[in-house]
């Protein structure tokens, strides 16, 4: 991320998702300091659901647990809206440790982004930013609709292997270091 | 084989950030995190709340009840989430390891109520640390790491 690009959320229309009050002024102070000037803030997933029927929403920002209901519910959603333009809206899912039990569910509820707590604004910006950027096209089935998971944020490998396809231009696929998760965690 | 339909992508949100105004990326993240700074007194007292309410549920002896695992599990999560944001990212990686034993509780293991005790014990001492020098907190770290390793390859064999 580019220290001196600029960073304009004057007019992005953002819902801020969070049942507890700490979780709620972290994520509101991120973005007030971001710039962002129209900010929804929803506690309840009802809450929530209102909001996004009635309003444009840009940008949804929402935790993974809201008072115990599973926030990525709202997305799952979203994303099955009919004729509503917010169900294209960007999405990026906000979560501590999950469960492995949740870990698929939380997976393919439709987010763009997950981000791992705890959060800091660095990765916040650059998850936004690398959110607004993206172009994948969004694919609907039985079961999943939401952003293409057949992601891959493509970064180029400095040292190429033996393999005749690494050596090729235009080879094969360029080796990419992906991840649907940003987090500075490591383990304990 | 089930249908797929692909729409092209159609969110706003790039045209909304698009236009004159806004800020330098290098002052946008300063203004955050002053104002994330603001939030470190109630945000320590918030995680101080968890630690007692873990110490609370730890005090039964015998047996981790699935209600005690999950009141533990809730309150480890919102110190792992806040942590490392109030200057306590070591108590932020201890409580994200026990959040990780207690997930790998779900089948009973004979390590179980003593991974979790050991964790507690943990937290305590490094919340009450500022006097713990950074090396001692690291091996309790550490300590906790190969502990959890431990439960994980206990967990792996059931």
């Amino acid at each position: 991320m580019n220290s001196k690009g600029r960073v304009n959320l004057e007019r992005v229309s953002i819902l801020l998702l969070d049942g507890s009050p700490l979780g709620m002024s972290i994520l509101a102070q991120i973005f007030s300091g971001f710039g962002a000037r129209s900010l929804h803030k929803c506690w309840t997933v009802t809450e929530a659901k209102r909001l996004l029927t009635e309003n444009e929403i840009d940008l949804v920002v929402l935790n993974d647990d809201v008072d115990g209901e599973p926030g990525f519910e709202v997305i799952r959603w979203l994303r099955r809206l009919d004729k509503n333009p917010n169900s294209f809206a960007s999405t990026i899912l906000v979560s501590g440790h999950i469960k492995r039990a949740s870990v698929q569910r939380t997976r393919d509820c439709g987010a763009n982004f997950l981000v791992s707590k705890p959060l800091s604004a660095r990765i916040m910006l650059e998850r936004v930013l690398w959110v607004s950027r993206e172009k994948r096209p969004f694919l609907e089935t039985a079961d999943y609709a939401g952003p293409d998971r057949r992601h891959h944020e493509a970064t180029e490998v400095e040292n190429l292997g033996r393999r005749r396809a690494d050596q090729t231009p235009g080879g094969g696929a360029p080796m990419t270091a992906s991840g649907m998760t940003e987090s500075g965690r490591t383990d304990a | 084989m089930s249908a797929v339909r692909y729409i092209p992508n159609m969110s706003r949100l790039a045209k909304a950030m698009t236009g004159p105004g806004g800020k330098l990326v290098s002052e946008a993240i300063a203004d955050a995190d002053a104002g994330l700074k603001l939030l470190t007194p109630p945000g320590i007292g918030a995680i101080d709340e968890a630690l007692d309410t873990i110490l609370a549920t730890m005090a039964t002896p015998g047996p981790l009840t699935a209600e005690m695992r999950e009141t533990v599990y809730r309150e480890a999560n919102k110190i792992n989430s806040t942590g490392a944001l109030f200057g306590m990212a070591g108590m932020g990686k201890a409580a994200w390891s026990l959040c990780e034993v207690i997930d790998l509780l779900e089948t009973d293991l004979p390590s179980g109520r003593p991974a979790v005790d050991a964790h507690v014990r943990s937290l305590r001492i490094l919340r009450s640390g500022e006097l713990l020098p950074e090396a001692e907190g690291q091996a309790l770290l550490s300590g906790l790491a190969s502990l959890l390793a431990h439960v994980r390859t206990e967990a792996a064999r059931r």
